[in-house]
């Protein structure tokens, strides 16, 4: 009988307190230099069964670095690594594996002579391979024969690449911006197929610029600047930690001394008219008010304010790159 | 089995170069042969020796250009993101920098038997050079392909056909040896063919091919990344 997505995640879920859960795919410690640029440094990093990592950073902040280490196409400075078991590099972690890079290219022949080779190369076997990839390439609206592969648009392209990493039913896929020449059909297409896969129980690593597609997909994001991970967490997490609570008072005397017990507080955004507003930290917010009591102020607003994962991600990478830069 | 799946595409890409190659000793000997076949065995063989430089010529180039085409090309990326050894993937660029040579070779043969056959030549002339051309190919095929993983592809190109032709000029070694045989041939078939300088050439390719993988597996792949 075929269970449900979330009855098998209920399942997976039990069974990942209960043991010892092997990530699909783990940086350890992990660094890249070329020379004295440091393109990846001490990155430590887990995908878990199950579950869409998102993997977001500015460009040249090191995520396709992390990406070709995971898949031996470059070696580490310092640190290891594993993906599905065996250590980076070694051909039969990539025997599962599913990848997707960002600018997909292909032999002269069919989108399905890609396919075909695609899945022969990871070993699937002949028998099933054809009717499997003829089925993936017509769920993915492109043609399988007749026309050279080479001419397809880049859109198409990076459709059939998906179709080459979907081909040996991997249980980890790994895609360097998947989306990020599609129209917005194909981008719900890939944000379906990406959804499915985590509910068979397949984990997915993608790094990308679209932050809306990352909040929408992701189980956890990773953020990576200038080849250092700043955050790593559930998005929900993220987003409640970063969140913040805007507060308009009135009444509080305008003096050195009127405001002291609001010091702590630090930033008044601005003060109008005898109010004055605040944007804080959500965790601030009862204690901001009650300050405002005490002082015999009037609180005439309270209100939650909901950030963007773009505004984080902004917010984020402009303080390292102050503390980085002073 | 994975090297044989991944040759097939590489000669594709190059399939009209190839064909052209391939009808090359034809166009040759229709244009001896429609000039007036009057030359005396000694030209023709002289013929059949420049046909055989221009075979070797085209291992060089080719070999080492491969490695090169296809990392620009970004290829390598969906040949290594599979199950794939980084020796599996070098042996398929060898045998695409070889095969070539053996389809050659095919044209080759055929035609030169016809012209060695009309000038009164002896036949096993046409069997040696075959057997020596594969050979040196495969030796320059290895030693280009070695190049190629360091070197950009020109001059991999060169230093491959440079170091054979000082081997072959100083008849140094199997590669000397054989490539010298094959380049200063007579009629008479003089001196007999060397079986041990055939296989120390063998020898000598598969241990440049593997000096190559394991340098190959240890470098990072040239790849822009972001």
């Amino acid at each position: 009988m075929d269970r449900k997505p979330t009855e098998y995640r209920r399942g997976l879920s039990s069974f990942c307190e209960n043991a010892v859960v092997t990530p699909a795919l783990e940086f350890r410690e992990i660094s890249k230099r070329y020379g004295k640029l440091v393109a990846l440094d001490r990155l430590s990093l887990s995908v878990n069964p199950g579950e869409i990592l998102g993997f977001v950073g500015p460009n040249g902040a090191g995520k396709t670095t992390a990406i070709h280490l995971a898949l031996g196409f470059l070696h580490a400075t310092s640190g290891t690594g594993q993906m599905l078991g065996h250590e980076f590099g070694s051909p039969s972690s990539r025997v599962r594996l599913g990848f997707l890079p960002d600018a997909p290219t292909v032999f002269a022949g069919s989108a399905l002579d890609s396919a075909l080779l695609a899945g022969r190369l990871n070993g699937v076997a002949d028998r099933v391979l054809r009717e499997s990839a003829k089925d993936l390439l017509l769920s993915l609206n492109l043609p399988a024969e007749g026309r050279d592969a080479r001419q397809f648009s880049r859109g198409m392209q990076q459709r059939l690449g998906l179709a080459q990493a979907l081909v040996n039913d991997p249980e980890l896929l790994i895609l360097d911006e998947p989306t990020s020449a599609l129209d917005p059909p194909g981008v719900l297409q890939v944000r379906e197929i990406l959804r499915r896969a985590r509910d068979a129980g397949k984990s997915v690593f993608f790094s990308s610029h679209q932050l809306s597609e990352v909040e929408q997909l992701c189980d956890r994001v990773a953020f990576l600047h200038e080849g250092r991970l700043l955050r790593c967490g559930n998005l929900d997490a993220l987003m409640k930690d970063a969140s913040r609570t805007e507060v308009v008072i009135r009444g509080l005397g305008s003096g050195a001394a009127g405001m002291a017990p609001f010091a702590e507080f630090r930033v008044m955004t601005s003060q109008q008219d005898g109010e004055m507003r605040w944007v804080l930290p959500a965790v601030m917010g009862r204690r901001m008010i009650e300050a405002a009591w005490s002082a015999g102020g009037e609180v005439l607003a309270v209100a939650p304010l909901r950030r963007t994962l773009e505004e984080l991600f902004i917010e984020w990478t402009s303080d390292a790159s102050a503390r980085r830069h002073p | 089995m994975k090297t044989f799946l991944l040759v097939r595409p590489l000669l594709w890409m190059n399939r009209w170069l190839l064909l052209l190659l391939l009808l090359w000793p034809y166009a040759m000997a229709t244009l001896l042969l429609i000039g007036g076949l009057n030359s005396a065995p000694e030209d023709v063989l002289s013929v059949l020796k420049q046909e055989c430089m221009y075979g070797i010529a085209l291992v060089g180039f080719n070999g080492a250009a491969l490695l090169a085409n296809e990392q620009r090309s970004r290829r390598i990326v969906t040949v290594l993101a599979r199950a794939v050894s980084r020796a599996e993937y070098l042996l398929a660029l060898l045998l695409a920098a070889w095969v070539p040579l053996a389809l050659y070779v095919v044209g080759f043969a055929v035609s030169a038997c016809l012209l060695v056959r009309l000038a009164g030549a002896p036949l096993d002339v046409v069997w040696r050079l075959v057997l020596l051309l594969l050979v040196a190919g495969l030796w320059v095929a290895s030693l280009s392909i070695c190049f190629s993983v360091f070197l950009p592809s020109i001059l991999g190109s060169l230093a491959s056909l440079g170091i054979t032709s000082v081997l072959a000029y100083f008849s140094v070694g199997g590669p000397g040896r054989v490539t010298a045989c094959m380049m200063r041939m007579p009629l008479t078939l003089t001196p007999p063919l060397d079986a041990v300088d055939i296989l120390l050439t063998l020898a000598a390719s598969a241990a440049v091919f593997a000096a190559a993988s394991v340098v190959f597996a240890r470098r990072d792949l040239n790849l822009s990344t972001d």
